[in-house]
């Protein structure tokens, strides 16, 4: 492809070298012809010889009408006729008209000899006195042998311009005709071009909606291999449930302990198979798009709650001792897909613990500078077996082919990692006594925590108290006297004009605020939900919607 | 007695010949139309010789080379006989050739009315005695027909309208 329009892009650009060369040389051409026709007109010795021939037969009239009684001049007015005759041939002589006449030798010697008879008669001429009929008619004959030879003359010079003016025509004409041809070659090998490129862009552009059908097709091909996948794991997953259960029903109903021991191994069989079952869900998921990943707000804390509990049949069984550290400020809250984060971490961890033959893994996670940090740091034997712990950046080229079960744990960890536009790192001990640490880094948003801040209004404190303790959650805040600022929920325990009183104050001061009854309300219209006593602690945070109000203030 | 009569005729003679030589017309300048009668001015080779001399140095399509010719300025003439509000000049040639060129090339171009060239006279034999010459080696926007028709030689009368 890359190929065609290089070619394409270098036929476009000679063509259009090839154009503006034409036009260049033709324009040339045709300026050229152009220059020879205005030099040609510049001195018009057409023009010239009539002049001359004018001025001749001026100078032989005056020379008639010396002496003339009715019509005649003086000797005065035949030396002017002689004088401008004799400019007249010497415009033949010199200037442009003169270079002319050497390319024309043949008719250069008619005005040689009138030059000759001009010097030679030139004494006669102005010594002519008035009346001198005898000498103007000596004169007179001395120049007639020139009548007929100016006529050849002038009639040489029309016809050589002719022919000179018809050979420039003619040249004219051919740079027109090559430049038409020129031009005509030049459009024709532009439609061409153009031709090409359409068919080239026709070509390109149904290669592109074949591709995009191919594509399509794959997509749809992957999008049932996954459903299929994720069907059959959940299918497996459902009666090896069946089998774990009928094996610990099994397990307490026997006391022989080998049969137990039997037991024991075949549940551990069936928690792989459980596991394997699980890491294939993930894997079929890889290939989720981006906009799957959720954004939800979540805590570092809750994170490591979630894989602690993820890991801990693991660890039982595995015999590895997970411990967790985390370090985060105190009022971030991350956003992002908990879920995925965890699913990484414990693919990450188990392939850690199953295979580097370690018994135990610190897990340090952090948030900083956007980044969410997870580092498992682990004791780690470069030199022992066949494992490497590379293989969690992902198999070699040779390994690729014999893709193990090891494998697959690592490989989901890396495509969600992926997806999430994260990384995954490992720094190799680099003395006996260090330890390894892989590290994932994934890039999160977070924002300040936000509070749910309640107000509690009872007559009893010991009622205030219970409340409190029931209320207390990490991101709620108790109203302490005094404090300014807005209050989301307010708590009073009804009865007699205490409920009235301090509703009508407090929703003055807080309108926005909810009103929870600590009790059965005298006035149920005071209040937006109501808490029977003894206080029922999910039902106090369910009406107080205090997991609602924190969700849309985090998301605010 | 006698012979110093004869003498003294002769120089009279001789000086009333020269003066006239001197002083004989070969230019007459008209202006016309110009609000008030006619004016016709006539200049002998001195009176334009007095109009102020420049030489120009110009090549032309009736000459060899680059010759120097002599002469004063056209619009210093123009000058002289009052034709500054003129817009059109009528030139005549000892032969009848007429050619009319706008005045406003008098004061774009250094247009010499050339009486002499390369120090030489110029002659009815060489064009004179009288040549409009506009400097066409300093322009090349002159090298061009309608300019070569207006290079009119053998001046004798300008009409000036």
């Amino acid at each position: 492809m890359n190929g065609t329009q290089n070619s394409v892009r270098t036929i476009g650009f000679a063509t259009i070298v090839v154009t503006i060369l034409t036009a260049a040389v033709s324009f040339g051409f045709v300026r050229a012809s152009l220059n020879d026709i205005r030099v040609h007109w510049q001195e018009n010795l057409v023009w010239a010889s009539s002049q001359l021939e004018i001025e001749y037969l001026r100078f032989r009239e005056s020379l008639v009408r010396l002496g003339d009684e009715r019509n005649g001049v003086d000797s005065a007015e035949v030396n002017r006729r002689f004088e401008i005759l004799w400019s007249r041939v010497k415009l033949f002589q010199t200037g442009v008209a003169g270079q002319k006449m050497e390319s024309r030798p043949h008719l250069g010697a008619a005005i040689a000899a009138l030059q000759v008879t001009l010097e030679k008669q030139e004494p006669r001429v102005t010594g002519l006195r008035d009346n001198d009929e005898t000498g103007a008619s000596i004169l007179f004959e001395a120049f007639a042998k020139h009548d007929q030879e100016l006529y050849q003359f002038h009639r040489g010079i029309m016809q050589a311009e002719v022919e000179i003016g018809a050979g420039l025509r003619d040249a004219l004409y051919a740079n027109h005709l090559a430049l038409t041809w020129l031009a005509g070659g030049a459009v024709l090998v532009t439609l061409a071009l153009l031709a090409f490129f359409a068919a080239e862009t026709r070509r390109q552009r149904q290669a592109a909606i074949e591709n995009s059908i191919l594509l399509e097709q794959a997509r749809t091909a992957t999008r049932a291999k996954t459903a299929f996948l994720s069907m059959m794991s959940h299918d497996l997953r459902t009666p090896m449930n069946g089998i774990l259960g009928m094996i610990a029903l099994a397990k307490r109903h026997t006391a022989d302990l080998r049969q137990a021991e039997h037991l024991d191994q075949a549940a551990d069989a069936s928690r792989q198979m459980n596991d394997l079952l699980s890491d294939i869900l993930d894997f079929a998921s890889l290939d989720a798009i981006v906009s799957d990943l959720v954004a939800e707000p979540f805590e570092l804390v809750q994170l490591q709650q979630h894989i602690r509990s993820e890991l801990e049949p693991f660890a039982q069984r595995e015999d590895i001792n997970f411990t967790f550290n985390t370090t985060s400020d105190a009022d971030q809250v991350m956003l992002g897909d908990k879920r995925r984060l965890s699913q990484i971490i414990g693919h990450l961890a188990r392939f850690l613990g199953r295979n580097s033959a370690t018994d135990g893994v610190e897990l340090r996670m952090s948030y900083a500078a956007g980044f969410f940090r997870a580092e498992f740091d682990f004791h780690y034997e470069t030199e022992a077996g066949d494992w490497h712990l590379d293989l969690v950046l992902g198999p070699s080229s040779q390994e690729i082919s014999g893709f193990a079960n090891d494998a697959l744990g690592p490989a989901i960890a890396r495509g969600f990692t992926e997806n999430m536009g994260g990384t995954l790192s490992l720094h190799l001990p680099q003395a006996a006594r260090e330890n390894a640490v892989v590290v994932l880094s994934v890039p999160l948003k977070a924002q300040k925590r936000a509070y749910v801040r309640v107000r509690i209004e009872t007559q009893s404190s010991a009622l205030a108290a219970i409340c409190k303790s029931a209320l207390k959650m990490p991101h709620v805040q108790f109203y302490q006297h005094g404090d300014a600022g807005d209050v989301h929920t307010v708590v009073v325990e009804t009865g007699a004009q205490f409920e009235r009183d301090t509703c009508e104050r407090l929703r003055a001061v807080y309108p926005k605020a909810k009103f929870i009854a600590l009790g059965v309300p005298l006035d149920g219209a005071l209040f937006d939900g109501e808490i029977k006593l003894p206080i029922d602690v999910a039902a106090l945070r369910q009406a107080a919607f205090l997991e609602g109000i924190q969700g849309s203030l985090l998301q605010g | 007695m006698i012979l110093f009569s004869r003498v003294a005729l002769i120089i009279a003679l001789a000086v009333s010949f020269c003066t006239a030589s001197v002083a004989e017309t070969i230019l007459t300048v008209q202006v016309k139309n110009t609000g008030q009668a006619n004016k016709t001015t006539q200049f002998s080779r001195k009176e334009l010789l007095d109009l102020g001399q420049i030489t120009l140095t110009t090549a032309n399509d009736f000459v060899d080379g680059t010759p120097s010719f002599e002469g004063p300025l056209m619009r210093d003439l123009i000058s002289a006989v009052s034709g500054q509000h003129t817009t059109v000049a009528r030139l005549f040639a000892e032969n009848d050739y007429i050619v009319e060129i706008p005045t406003h090339d008098f004061l774009d171009y250094d247009v010499v009315l050339a009486l002499s060239q390369d120090g030489k006279r110029l002659s009815l034999r060489d064009m004179g005695p009288i040549w409009l010459i506009y400097p066409m080696s300093d322009h090349p926007e002159l090298a061009d027909p309608s300019y070569n028709n207006r290079l009119i030689w053998q001046l004798v009368r300008v009409e000036l309208e």
